[in-house]
């Protein structure tokens, strides 16, 4: 801002900020690419790969991310820690029953450069499975970014108005619809 | 068939047996109604609207109105017979009422519904207005000679269905649970998912990926609603 004094400005630019997004039913790749564009400074006009300008990132409900398809069944993380004997392959539906934060971890951590900053940004992202965030990291927050997936909703979410306002397609042979009293001649 | 035939043979008394009178026939088949039915022919003028239900059995002339405790299909078969036999002894007399106002549909002349409101390539699984109108309240697809459906939009419906019960987007269109049925409290709660093509647990794993030229993709989303309108420059990404 052109009203800020010199130092104030300075200081506004090259701050590190903490920044928070909310990953419940969002894809968790799309949350990775955004965390990973914050965690390296890539949102900022001042930008360079060695000048460290990085902001704090903190995503909370990672236990309630949602992947779309079936790549809860069909997504297998890999590793192999050079012994014999020990290949492991998880599914991601058995990764995130052992821990919640691990598929949004290696995903971000697959985004980041691969160099020795790298570390560094992964320090710098706060995981939690649930909601539920310490005093001090609340306490630093300064934004919330917007969710990348539209959450669809429910049948039950919608109002009876909007349910009403809705043309029906069709002529239902349906009971639970309301009608008028008929006299009966017999 | 034979089924059918043998039950209304052992519920039609032999010519020895007593005949029953046409009042405890009428009750009989009251009783079967307000067990079975709460019925009504809905809608247009094409079709005559009935309603049923339990007034006082001696009395003939007068309003009825029948309460249900469950809808099945044999129930409304049955409903069905009921009333043709009743409508053609001439013991109810259709009235056609006129309906109330509705939206009409900007191209009336179709014979599917979805082309009647062009909504050809407009839908998706998040449209849950739309497709609970072509689902029982168990959540299975109505029938395409009941809809109206052309084939496709029925296949390209019932896909819709599919993804949006994976998606959990239709709560309170489950199957019922068997009477004094109680659920086991899972251990894991369910993963939320979004776009699932195939079965839960019908799905492999995908151990070996293969090659970038060989890779294989897990599919999203399905590829009978790949003409839909799209209105990002972004195509459609199936597989993943």
């Amino acid at each position: 801002m052109s009203s800020f004094s010199r130092s104030a400005q300075q200081w506004a630019t090259f701050a590190r900020s903490w920044l928070l997004i909310d990953a419940r039913m969002q894809p968790p790749g799309k949350i990775a690419s955004v965390c990973s564009v914050r965690l390296q400074g890539k949102h900022k006009p001042i930008y360079h790969p060695l000048s460290d300008i990085g902001d704090h990132v903190v995503v909370m409900n990672t236990r309630h991310i949602a992947f779309s398809g079936n790549k809860w069944e069909q997504k297998v993380y890999s590793s192999h820690t050079g012994y014999p004997g020990s290949f492991k392959q998880l599914t991601a539906a058995q990764m995130h029953q052992k821990d919640p934060t691990a598929i949004i971890k290696l995903a971000v951590y697959g985004m980041l450069p691969k160099n020795l900053t790298r570390r560094t940004m992964m320090q710098r992202l706060q995981l939690f499975p649930d909601d539920l965030l310490p005093d001090d990291i609340l306490r630093n927050l300064t934004e919330e970014l917007p969710q990348p997936r539209e959450i669809p909703r429910k049948l039950s979410e919608y109002t009876q108005e909007e349910r009403d306002a809705f043309p029906m397609l069709w002529t239902p042979f349906r009971a639970e619809l309301r009608c008028r009293p008929v006299r009966m001649v017999c | 068939m034979r089924k059918r035939e043998r039950a209304r043979r052992r519920a039609r008394p032999g010519r020895e047996g007593v005949r029953k009178g046409g009042r405890e026939r009428m009750k009989e088949r009251h009783l079967l109604l307000c067990r079975w039915v709460k019925f009504h022919i809905a809608g247009s003028a094409i079709y005559p609207r009935f309603l049923i239900g339990q007034g006082a059995v001696n009395t003939h002339c007068g309003y009825y109105e029948c309460h249900h405790s469950c809808i099945t299909p044999s129930g409304f078969r049955q409903a069905g017979k009921c009333l043709k036999r009743l409508f053609l002894m001439n013991e109810i007399e259709g009235v056609i009422e006129p309906t109330s106002e509705r939206p009409q549909p900007p191209n009336p002349t179709a014979s599917c519904p979805i082309y009647r409101w062009n909504l050809q390539n407009k839908y998706n699984y998040t449209d849950v207005l739309l497709l609970s109108q072509f689902i029982r309240s168990d959540g299975g697809m109505l029938p395409q000679r009941i809809t109206g459906l052309c084939a496709q939009e029925h296949t390209k419906i019932a896909i819709c269905v599919q993804m949006a019960h994976r998606a959990g987007l239709l709560p309170d269109h489950k199957p019922p649970l068997p009477v004094g049925h109680v659920p086991k409290p899972k251990s894991n709660p369910p993963l939320n998912r979004y776009l699932t093509r195939y079965s839960v647990n019908s799905v492999k794993p995908i151990y070996k990926t293969g090659l970038k030229w060989c890779k294989k993709r897990m599919s999203v989303g399905h590829s009978a609603l790949k003409n839909n309108v799209r209105y990002s420059p972004k195509p459609l990404y199936i597989k993943h």
